[in-house]
């Protein structure tokens, strides 16, 4: 690894830190005495499940049926920390919490489009402010899905995009994508090395996390 | 009467990475911002001459209070034996290391270290100006740099003595 002098390295550390825009809201407008923001209480007692769901499912995968190779998730997938389609990977990595909290609260409070296209080129091409250039993600269904629109937004204090799709059946998808930063966002899959993405489902919504072509991508919608 | 929040966003991003820095953790470093501010905006009132060395050291002060409640101590006395020298500074200005080298060594570090860390190298504070802004005396300081970096040498040998310029 680059060795860099310590003070510098130091500087970069602790000043990496963000509020994002949910507790910046919260503690700019000015708060009950004594009253928590519900965001990073819920924060809490999600990461408390998920360490909970994550030790039944260690006990279930090698304790209780060893031999069943259907459930065994394979030696690549448990080092990278990734069961896939198992709602957990976060215990390894706190950030993929918290940045699935945000987009949720995005995709449940959908704001205003700052364009309304139906045209991923159109977006690269007006979203000058980006400090990356909106994708096509591989990951998303575009044959079953119609860009309405999309708007600036931060994930984690870092400028991004969100992308409001809707399928054929009327229901609203949103997809995030802000350049990847392993110091902000920590360890993700990325779907290029063949990883799944954090799956996670709260509040009757799943939001997926991976990482592609350098961006840190989410989508949420209903979990149906 | 409620005031208006008189802290700016980065000034807020700034005394939440002090926050962390004390802390070590998102959530609890969010609390502690939050009941920082509650007080400031309580007590204060408007001329404070500098509110953000203000704040923290509010900041500061809550979080010592908090860990005294919770019986943590975190104030550790200092090394009789502890040789430190005006060089102490220079000494881990000279060192080495890489980010993982870092996390493990803010890892083993107290609250108290990890501040004077932030002080010197976020700050870009002297021994004598930690001294000052913590109301200490210097050769504590010193003190504390010494057993810092006796603490990273123990934990990366290689990074010793290693000058960069």
């Amino acid at each position: 690894m680059n060795k860099q002098p310590l003070k510098t390295l130091l500087k970069e550390k602790l000043t990496g830190q963000q509020l994002n825009d949910l507790e910046y809201a919260w503690l700019g407008k000015g708060m009950k005495p004594g009253q928590r923001n519900p965001v990073w209480i819920r924060n809490r007692w999600l990461a408390g499940g998920l360490a909970l769901a994550a030790s039944v499912l260690f006990v279930i995968v090698f304790f209780i049926d060893p031999s069943d190779e259907v459930i065994s998730p394979s030696v690549s997938t448990l080092e990278s920390g990734i069961v896939p389609g198992i709602v957990d990977p976060s215990t390894t990595n706190p950030s993929a919490l918290r940045i699935a909290e945000e987009v949720l609260t995005n995709h449940i409070l959908i704001k205003q489009m700052d364009i309304e296209t139906g045209s991923i080129e159109e977006v690269r091409n007006r979203f000058d402010k980006l400090d990356f250039a909106v994708l096509a993600s591989r990951r998303l269904p575009h044959d079953s899905l119609t860009l309405l629109g999309a708007r600036y937004c931060t994930l984690q204090g870092f400028i991004a995009a969100q992308l409001l799709f809707q399928t054929h059946e009327g229901e609203k998808v949103t997809h995030y994508q802000a350049a990847y930063n392993e110091t902000r966002f920590g360890p993700l899959p990325d779907i290029s090395l063949q990883q799944s993405p954090i799956i996670l489902a709260e509040r009757g919504y799943t939001v997926e996390i991976w990482r592609e072509a350098g961006l840190v991508m989410a989508r949420a919608q209903a979990a149906l | 009467m409620k005031r208006q929040m008189p802290f700016t966003r980065p000034e807020l991003d700034q005394l939440f990475n002090y926050c962390m820095v004390l802390c070590m953790d998102r959530d609890n470093a969010l609390d502690l911002l939050q009941d920082g501010l509650e007080k400031y905006l309580h007590q204060s009132s408007t001329d404070v001459l500098l509110p953000l060395a203000y704040l923290r050291r509010m900041l500061r002060n809550l979080f010592i209070d908090q860990q005294r409640r919770n019986n943590i101590i975190i104030f550790e006395s200092l090394d009789e034996n502890a040789q430190f020298t005006a060089n102490s500074e220079n000494d881990i200005a000279n060192m080495l290391v890489d980010e993982m080298e870092l996390d493990r060594i803010l890892s083993v570090l107290t609250a108290v270290e990890r501040e004077v860390l932030y002080l010197w190298a976020v700050d870009g504070m002297s021994a004598t100006e930690i001294a000052l802004s913590l109301g200490q005396p210097r050769g504590t300081v010193l003190s504390r740099l010494h057993r810092l970096r006796k603490k990273l040498v123990q934990d990366n040998p290689a990074s010793s003595g290693a000058a960069y310029e």
